[in-house]
Parts: structure tokens; sequence; C-alpha cells
């Protein structure tokens, strides 16, 4: 156990292949394809009745309401060091921090085609699924709240194997490898109006990819290269619907491929020498870059009415990135508190204090929520037998 | 045999390296030959349970590529999703699927596999 940090997890036996967290529900797709929802209530409810008073309010603060840890409140709170033992010495002992709901007698079976193929990547963006497979991208749209009643109907967006996507500003991107990247407006109509909608296909915006991720509002295009490039966007603010009581920042166009090598580059001068640098990862516009056998993290600057810059963050201390854990990372994935590393047999954090251990251990897949109200700062982990809804505090 | 490409200091950058010694790297070759996991002409290569690193940009994998020419040797480089370079060159599903079968690899490996991260 780390001194330094705590988990708390929720696990969730049974044989999946992916989850996601989405307006109160858990999506869970099994190995066969087919995709089950529970309701976040029913986890937490379990959760309660199965724990003491504190122990389930360290998981609402953990794990169902990471938004809470970064109110005022809680961090005046958990500033205080008598305050902070009395809440948290509950999860000192892992084996009272791990509690499993069983959800075969919550769980509802979400009516709508199976996805062909083997499921690589998924996100779940206003009231749609986007799943990536090795035969597709699919859209399948939720018209019910509750995403159970009626038929959830699914096109096929592209026919060629598709590695991730992320969702954005009404706007998806993905990463298909040697065909490259594809952008494509969401909208929000039901019924006639997707159907119509439906029928646009995602245009390539670059020709070759890895791996895409937006960074703020523009998007970062992974091509082996030791700096992604970079894909401005163009930007404007609108209501969504006619009903809608609020404007939100949409993209609406992009522009072509940039690189940022120089840029990277530059703000490691006075460092070291950026001679052999690579940028392995990000959490939105925070770059995690390696120089010289030893990381920094960067923050891009992509303002469209500026040039692009970039800096080495104040935020992250110099010292707070391990290059053993950075070191053998496989993939960087954006949680409000870092970067969470998913590595070939454990999962580490990256935060502006330090670096930390969480799980020792091979999954199959982690996945985070970063654009979520409530769930931005947990992950989830899948492996053969169980998935693990995963939440941490620093206790320093 | 096996060339001796991917081991030197020029174009660094833009090739893979072997972290294993050359010895190693001939005796991964002839395991990759016992898998009998081929593709286009070559030969893919992942060590029990993929626990062995074999490139300097921690890549687990390697592909030994053959020639029409029996005088020119293989060409042998580890494979990663880190890899430097403009390359998804990933097993295809069926050697995956081959290794999975075959107790080569477990489920978790496979997935980072099929995702390309691995």
């Amino acid at each position: 156990m780390n001194d330094a940090i705590r988990t708390a997890t929720v696990r969730i036996p049974g044989q999946w292949r992916d989850l996601w967290l989405y307006r109160g529900q858990l999506l869970l797709w099994a190995q066969s394809g087919a995709l089950f929802t529970v309701p976040v209530e029913s986890l937490q409810a379990t959760v309660r009745a199965e724990s003491d008073k504190r122990l389930g309010l360290a998981f609402d603060y953990l794990i169902f309401r990471t938004d809470w840890k970064y109110s005022e409140p809680f961090t005046r709170l958990a500033n205080i060091p008598a305050a902070r033992e009395g809440i948290f010495a509950c999860l000192d002992d892992p084996q009272s921090s791990t509690i499993t709901v069983p959800v075969d007698q919550i769980l509802t079976e979400v009516t709508t085609d199976q996805v062909p193929g083997y499921v690589l990547d998924c996100a779940v963006y206003g009231n749609r699924i986007f799943t990536c497979t090795e035969s597709g991208l699919f859209e399948t749209v939720l018209p019910s709240q509750n995403f159970r009643d009626g038929y959830n109907p699914q096109v096929q967006l592209l026919d060629f194997r598709v590695f991730n996507i992320d969702t954005l500003g009404s706007r998806l991107v993905t990463s298909a490898g040697d065909r490259g990247v594809f952008d494509r407006e969401i909208t929000f109509g039901l019924g006639s109006e997707w159907t119509t909608d439906s029928n646009t296909a995602p245009k390539q915006i670059d020709d070759y990819s890895r791996r895409v991720s937006f960074a703020s509002y523009s998007v970062l295009n992974y091509k082996g290269l030791p700096a992604p490039s970079l894909i401005r966007t163009r930007t404007e603010r609108r209501r969504m619907t006619e009903d809608a009581s609020y404007e939100e920042t949409v993209i609406d166009g992009y522009e072509a491929p940039a690189e940022i090598t120089e840029q990277v580059a530059g703000a490691l001068d006075g460092d070291e020498a950026a001679i052999d640098f690579r940028v392995v990862g990000n959490s939105n516009n925070q770059l995690l870059v390696r120089n010289s056998g030893r990381y920094r993290v960067v923050s891009l600057y992509t303002d469209p009415r500026t040039e692009t810059r970039a800096r080495v963050s104040n935020r992250y201390r110099r010292n707070s990135v391990s290059p053993e854990l950075a070191n053998t990372t496989l993939l960087t994935h954006r949680v409000r508190a870092g970067f969470l590393m998913e590595q070939f047999d454990a999962v580490g954090i990256i935060t502006e204090r330090g670096s930390y251990d969480l799980i020792q251990g091979s999954t199959q897949r982690v996945r985070t929520f970063p654009r979520s109200k409530f769930y931005h700062d947990a992950f989830a982990t899948v492996s053969s037998s169980h998935v693990d809804l995963v939440g941490f505090l620093e206790l320093a | 045999m096996c060339h001796a490409h991917h081991r030197g200091s020029s174009r660094q950058g833009t090739k893979s390296k072997w972290a294993i010694d050359r010895p190693s790297e001939c005796h991964t070759f002839c395991s990759a030959e016992d898998l009998g996991s081929n593709d286009r002409g070559g030969l893919w290569y992942v060590s029990q349970g993929a626990t062995r690193v074999l490139g300097t940009a921690n890549e687990r994998l390697a592909f030994f590529q053959g020639s029409s020419n029996p005088t020119v040797p293989w060409h042998g480089y580890p494979v990663g999703a880190s890899s430097p370079g403009r390359s998804t060159h990933i097993p295809p599903d069926g050697v995956i699927s081959q290794w999975r079968e075959a107790g080569r690899i477990d489920a978790n490996v496979e997935d980072k596999l099929r995702r390309g991260i691995l």
C-alpha cells in the first residue's frame, strides 16, 4: 500500500468486454457484443448497504461523485489531517476498500443490434453510443432516458477497422491506422431527423493515425513521430436544440494538420537539449514528454486567435513524474487529477503532486470518463472475470 | 540468417531497435519459426505471455521479413505501438487468435494486441 494515496473499488463480476458511465447508467458490453445497463444508484445503494457510514461516504467521494473531491468544502476539510484521517482511514485496509456488487438481478439488456467484430473502443455522447470494432464504426441512438424502452436503432458509419474514438463539441474523431483520421458532426436529432443525419459519412481529415485524442478543442493525431500532429478546429457557441436554455461550444470545422515538434522542443529549451524527445501521451492539453530519459509535462495552447504555443507546465513539479512509471506505459488516459497510466501489468497515475502505483496486475483495458460531470476522476478496468470501478484520493 | 539492421545508431528515431543481444535475437527468430505465425512472407514472434521486452521502446513483438532470394538474410525487428516511424504493422487477427488458442497469450494481452497498444 502506498502511504500517499488510497483507492476504493466496486467490483462487478462477469465476463465483460467494455463499459461506460453515462447519465446515471453503467453500460456494460458482454464479450458476446450484447449491451446491458445498470443504474448507478443501484450500485451505490448496494455499496452503502454493504459498508458502514464512513466507507459509504468514502466511496461516494472517490467513485460516484468525484466532483465533490474538488469542492471547496471538501478540500478545506481534507486539509485538516484529523478530519481526513477520520473519514478515509477506512480505506487503509485493501480488503474493506473493495466491495463486490453482483449485478445479475439489476441488469437490463439494451434492445439494439449487436455490433459485428471485436469491440476495440467506444464512446457515449449525445445519447449515442459509438462503437469501434474490427469491422467498422457504429452509431447506436438511445432515444429514451433510461436506454431501456423500445428499440435503439443502429447504423454503420465506417466499414473498416477503427482503433479508437474521441468525442467533443458535437464532433467525433476516429483513428483508423493507414486509412487516417475521420471526423463527423454528431447531431442531436431523433427519429427521421436522425435517420437523415446518419447518412452523412465521416470525412477524412488526416491520412495516417495510430491514435487520436482531443486536447481542448483541437485534435492530437499520434503518428509515431516525436510529437503528434495538431489539427486545430474552428468553434462557435450555439444552442443545440430550439428549446435549449444555454449555448454550447461546438466544432464547425478543422484546419489542416500541423506539426508541433518545434513548439514542444522550444518548450524544453533550457531544461535539457531536446534532441531525442517524444510525446508519449496527453491528458487534455497537457502533454507528457520524454526527453533524454526524463519526463516533463508541457502545456499546449491552441487558441485559434494566436499561434500555437507550448511551455513546461508549472503545475507539475519537476520531480513529480516517475521515469519508472512513465517508461513502461502503453497508453495515457485523462482524469481530472492528471494522467492515468495504462501499463502492461499495472495501472498508475501522475498528478501535480507525484506518481503513484494504483493497481498491480494485468488488466484487459482501462477506461476513464473525463467529460462526465460526476465520474471525471474515477476510472474502470476490465478483466476476464470482472470489471472494477476505481476511485482514488491523494493524502499528502 | 539474421540481418544486422536495427542495432546501430544510424537513422536514429526512425527505426525500432533491439533491446536483446544478438544471440537472443537469433533464438527469437528460431522460436518464430517454431511458432509458425506466418504473415505475407514473414514471421511474427511473441514470448510466452508477452512478458519479454524485445525492443528499446518496450516492444514485446518481433517481425522477421523473409526474402524470395534465399541468399538474402531474414530482416527482423521489434514491433510495438511505441515504435518510431510510420507503421501500423500489427499482427493480423488470425495470428492473434492462433496465439490465444495455443495459450501463448492470455485474454489481457490479446485485447491489447487487437487494440494496437502493445
